[in-house]
């Protein structure tokens, strides 16, 4: 296998590496550690690359295996996170330059359970400063610089888990770990061309995970394969009792044919390749699953309740930055001013935004009530030029009803994965809105979708250099 | 104008011009919605911002002083905007809140089976 073949195989495949002993952690760590120096920098996909750490770890993964002791699928396997996790080794940036000395003096649950589980933590990788929570507009929204995709380099990764997208995308890793508030699992795997997988809440621990807003944020995988995700998300789930929001619960799906609905109108105002990606998806979908007719979303202000909640609970958690006046330092122009916004929320638009949150949930689990899965397009067009406002980059194209909203504030499990490619040699996804506690449902059938479509296998053509 | 509360609803993370438009987050909703910027460079000709906003918006100037002018009209239309956001969020309609619907302060996903 050639070095390329490596470093983009999915973790299931480099475990046979290891196992068959064609490769060493040591040398696989080695291999993407050389290709995080190379094409990170292009891409402003990492913040610090743990040498030191990777290669400690991966000696010891090496001398357990040859001592005959292998402690799961991820034993070796080198990964990156989203530099709003803390470890000891390096800064703990937010992605952000007010905290770019920040130090933290302990690992992450997720990052002490990724350990446990054998695997190699390569480097810290780039997001969007404070994960997006005060309204950037542009691409333009981190110190490292924008996110730029693999597979076009005058695009946008997506964020706010913009590095976890482009490691997962040009063979950086064998995965990374991401965190999704609203969209930030699913638009980076998107416009990166890779599997994302947003838990339930409660799933997985946040301990050492910057807060953005204490009740939507989750932890997650983004990888090269749907079994991979379903393998990162068994490593890091579970009960902590330094989260008191996390659980345990059972990762099964059932036994039997799977019955998904599509969303209503979710094609309606996408491009026209979303929309006939989406289509051709969905005739695969039939093939090993009752598609069952269409749904459509509860009718209610999903976008202001959201909206509402990061601002009032973003607010709070970054109440220091705002009344210092370090807000200024963010690289983001609207980020600079946002805060003060959020800041100025009401208290009694907070609570109604919980109030119809109960209601709102309660609406959607009853439309879902009789499916496994919703499936739509992940967005209605593929990312955004850099240098373009965001809202400026598509006006043709607004998009029909979207779950991301939605599927956070219920804290839903949604997996999204690439279902081909739209302008400029883009991806384009789709994704799968599960039951609470579904994932493994989720996985099942984007395991069976992988089965029968490439499109997971594809490789962007990465540059050594930035163009000029 | 669009509202800056529907874009973060949509972005901690995301690009808003996608994820705006859900007919069904909108009783009154712009399909293509721009998200409403705090940027001082953001809507030059909007209309003056409201007495409210503009007070409230002044009132940051003791977090920072060098705020100007330009960065406080920005804030007062953003704060503007998340007021006819916060008027979405309790509609005259199906899904209108009533006195007795409570908040949920402890949120968390319910385990069946």
């Amino acid at each position: 296998m050639t070095h390329d073949g490596v470093a983009f195989a999915d973790a299931v495949e480099l475990q046979r590496l290891l196992t068959a002993k064609t490769i060493s952690s040591l040398e696989l760590t080695g291999l993407y550690l050389q290709r995080l120096e190379t094409y990170g920098p292009v891409y402003n996909g990492v913040v610090t690359i743990l040498h030191e750490r990777a290669r400690r770890e991966a000696r010891r993964a090496d001398a357990e295996r040859a001592r005959g002791r292998v402690r799961g699928p991820l034993h070796g396997i080198p990964y990156g996170v989203k530099d709003l996790l803390a470890t000891p080794d390096a800064p703990t940036t937010w992605g952000a330059q007010p905290y770019r000395r920040q130090r933290f003096d302990f690992d992450a649950t997720v990052v002490k359970k990724l350990s446990a589980a054998g695997a190699v933590l390569l480097a810290k990788l780039a997001m969007v400063e404070l994960a997006g929570g005060f309204g950037y507009n542009d691409a333009d929204a981190s110190f490292t610089g924008p996110g730029r995709t693999p597979w076009n380099w005058r695009f946008w990764s997506g964020g706010s888990s913009s590095g976890s997208g482009i490691a997962a995308s040009a063979g950086l890793a064998g995965f990374a770990i991401g965190s999704e508030t609203s969209g930030s699992i699913l638009f980076p795997s998107t416009a990166c061309g890779v599997t994302g997988l947003r838990p339930t809440y409660g799933r997985v621990s946040r301990h050492g995970a910057m807060a953005l807003c204490w009740s939507l944020d989750k932890l997650g995988p983004l990888t090269r394969s749907a079994r991979d995700a379903d393998l990162v998300l068994r490593a890091i789930a579970g009960a902590d009792p330094l989260d008191p929001t996390s659980v345990d619960a059972p990762l099964s799906a059932p036994r039997r044919r799977l019955r998904v609905a599509v969303l209503k109108d979710a094609a309606k105002g996408a491009m026209p390749e979303v929309a006939a990606n989406f289509r051709a998806s969905l005739k695969v979908i039939g093939t090993f699953a009752d598609v069952a007719g269409e749904v459509a979303l509860p009718k209610g202000p999903w976008g202001p309740v959201v909206g509402t909640i990061v601002n009032a609970e973003g607010a709070a958690a970054f109440r220091d930055l705002i009344e210092s006046g370090r807000s200024r330092e963010l690289r983001n122009a609207d980020d600079k001013l946002g805060g003060y916004v959020a800041y100025a929320t009401p208290a009694v638009d907070y609570i109604d935004a919980l109030r119809q949150r109960a209601k709102l949930n309660a609406a959607l689990e009853r439309a879902m009530d009789a499916y496994d899965a919703i499936v739509s397009p992940t967005l209605s067009t593929v990312t955004f030029p850099v240098g373009v406002p965001f809202d400026k980059a598509y006006p043709k194209y607004p998009g029909g009803p979207s779950l991301i909203s939605p599927g956070n504030l219920a804290g839903l499990p949604a997996l999204a994965l690439p279902n081909g490619f739209g302008p400029n040699g883009l991806p384009t996804s789709f994704s799968f809105l599960g039951r609470a506690w579904g994932e493994a449902t989720l996985v099942a059938l984007a395991t069976r979708y992988q089965r029968e479509t490439n499109f997971h296998r594809e490789r962007p053509r990465l540059l050594t250099h930035a163009p000029e | 104008m669009a509202d800056r509360r529907s874009f973060l609803g949509a972005v901690s993370g995301v690009a808003a011009s996608v994820l705006l438009a859900s007919p069904a987050d909108a009783q009154a909703p712009p399909p293509v919605a721009p998200p409403a910027s705090p940027h001082p460079s953001a809507s030059p000709a909007a209309k003056p911002a409201s007495a409210y906003a503009v007070a409230a918006a002044a009132a940051m100037r003791r977090f920072d002083a060098r705020l100007s002018d330009a960065d406080l009209d920005a804030i007062a239309h953003g704060i503007d905007d998340d007021l006819h956001e916060g008027a979405r969020l309790n509609p005259h309609r199906a899904t209108a809140l009533k006195n007795a619907d409570e908040p949920v302060l402890r949120f968390s996903v319910e385990r069946r089976g």
